[in-house]
């Protein structure tokens, strides 16, 4: 036990939790690689998104505690949503539910469109059109295609483009504090 | 107090009353601009706080630093204010603002709980941003007070000034009215004092004023009168009084003059009758006489004529003449040329 304990004095616990320590820094580097961070940035975007936007009354009649967040395609947030889950808007709580039926897209307040789902946007976009929900996604010209929110890439930083004659056809109301961050896009 | 004369007492109720009043109005004057002051300040920064909460929901929502500097660069144009910030939940600076003249910023490590504190020189004002019933950030403003009390200090010598002067304008109008009082009770205790000095009551005020001082002094000219009258009437008595004594007295001294008079006549009469008492009695008693030649024989035994006896012893003379009895018989010659003519 002697010769184990000063064998384990304590320069060579320093030196065992510096080697452990190196060798865990590139496992934390990994987990805030910029997909990871900019998806971690986009799940808390989701959350501003809803608090900051007045869905029509009615909207929430068939789930009067609960604010759903559908992930439509695969998703690519992961655990990261996870973060919303104990969270609220408007006093619902967040309820996160992946979709892959386009039908089921219409009982869903905010609808992310992951990326997988760019072949079929158009069915998607014409099948939530006129419904109270809101449509985000970082798919290419999203906005342009009669998506509301848009997610892109500025200078590393995660921006957002409004589409705001489609959110008025849906009957949302988008509050100026998000349209002042946001860039403006208009339905010619 | 009881020694000193009505014009200073007038003059110390002046001087309290007036310095009372400025200092009473002067000090509610001050009281209510440095409330007012105070409570403009809190109102202004607290709703500059508020602007800003409201301001940076998405600049803390998107952690968006431009956005937030954006929102305080509103607070550049309002002089008041030092320093300001915008506090994530977490307690990190979003943004910033500090004044220009302001070299070393002091931004709390935590604002602390919404509400505000006055400190030394400056108002701290912490308001939490809320959106959707959650705390997303803390906006904290300072402002400083020391324009406020540059606006006191003003004020403070303002009414310093007006005070000096009100009070200067008042104590000179006071002192000119207060002569409207005094001069009349000055002339009233003169009066007075000539009355019980001299003891002239025919002096009289010459107060005609209506009022209370205008009311003594028309009771003590009445009471004046009435003394003078009482002091004439009692003169004119004393007058009537005396001529009637001295009138007696003249009177008693007459009597006693004649009743003197009187008593000497009367010891004369007693004398002469005295007198002629001691005369009488010469003649009185028995006159031997003789019985053929009519002489008498007086004390000493000598026989004497009759006419020369009763000389002596009487005031009659006797002169000597002849009856003509006698005649006829002693001349009866120069009877008939005598008596003889007489006879026819």
């Amino acid at each position: 036990m002697k010769i184990l304990s000063a064998l384990v004095s304590r320069p060579v616990i320093a030196s065992l939790a510096f080697c452990l320590f190196m060798l865990a820094v590139p496992v934390i580097s990994y987990s805030e690689s910029p997909q990871v961070r900019e998806y971690g940035i986009k799940a808390a975007y989701l959350l501003n998104f809803a608090k900051l936007t007045e869905w029509p009354s009615g909207t929430f009649a068939s789930h009067e505690n609960a604010f759903i967040i559908g992930i439509l395609g695969n998703d690519p947030f992961g655990r990261r949503l996870d973060l919303l889950r104990d969270r609220t808007v408007g006093g619902r709580r967040v309820v996160i539910k992946s979709i892959d039926n386009i039908s089921e897209s219409s009982a869903c307040d905010l609808l992310f469109i992951a990326s997988s789902e760019s072949d079929r946007l158009q069915q998607i976009i014409a099948y939530v059109r006129k419904k109270p929900v809101l449509t985000v996604s970082d798919i290419a010209g999203f906005e342009n295609s009669g998506g509301i929110i848009a997610f892109f890439l500025k200078d590393d930083h995660v921006r957002f483009r409004i589409n705001i004659d489609a959110a008025r056809r849906a009957n949302l109301n988008i509050s100026s504090h998000l349209l002042e961050l946001a860039e403006i896009v208009r339905e010619k | 107090m009881r020694t000193t004369s009505i014009k200073h007492k007038l003059s110390l109720i002046n001087i309290i009353s007036i310095g009372f009043i400025i200092i009473l109005i002067g000090l509610s004057v001050f009281i209510e601009e440095f409330v007012r002051l105070r409570t403009e300040l809190l109102t202004d920064t607290t709703s500059q706080a508020v602007i800003i909460a409201k301001n940076s929901v998405s600049a803390l929502l998107f952690g968006d630093r431009n956005r937030s500097d954006e929102t305080l660069e509103s607070l550049q144009n309002i002089s008041d204010i030092e320093e300001a910030a915008i506090y994530t939940k977490d307690g990190r600076i979003l943004g910033r603002h500090v004044r220009g003249d302001i070299k070393n910023a002091s931004y709390p490590v935590d604002p602390g709980k919404e509400g505000y504190t006055f400190e030394k020189d400056h108002l701290a004002v912490c308001h939490n941003v809320v959106l959707d019933n959650e705390t997303i950030g803390k906006v904290y403003v300072c402002a400083g007070t020391a324009r406020i009390k540059h606006n006191l200090l003003k004020l403070l010598f303002f009414i310093v000034t007006v005070s000096g002067l009100a009070s200067g304008a008042a104590f000179l109008l006071l002192g000119k009215l207060q002569k409207t009082i005094v001069d009349p009770l000055f002339h009233l205790s003169n009066v007075m004092n000539k009355v019980t000095e001299e003891k002239d009551y025919s002096v009289r005020t010459s107060v005609h004023s209506t009022d209370e001082l205008g009311m003594v002094a028309g009771g003590l000219n009445k009471m004046l009168e009435q003394i003078e009258k009482w002091n004439m009437e009692l003169e004119d008595k004393v007058a009537a009084r005396t001529t009637t004594l001295r009138q007696t007295n003249e009177l008693l001294t007459e009597e006693i003059a004649e009743r003197k008079r009187m008593e000497t006549e009367r010891d004369m009469l007693i004398v002469e009758l005295q007198e002629a008492l001691a005369e009488v009695k010469q003649l009185s008693g028995l006159l031997p006489i003789c019985s053929s030649c009519k002489k008498i024989r007086d004390d000493k035994g000598y026989w004497t004529q009759i006419e020369s006896y009763i000389s002596e012893h009487s005031e009659a003379l006797f002169t000597h003449a002849i009856c003509p009895e006698c005649g006829k018989k002693l001349y009866p010659e120069y009877y008939d040329d005598i008596w003889g003519k007489e006879d026819k």
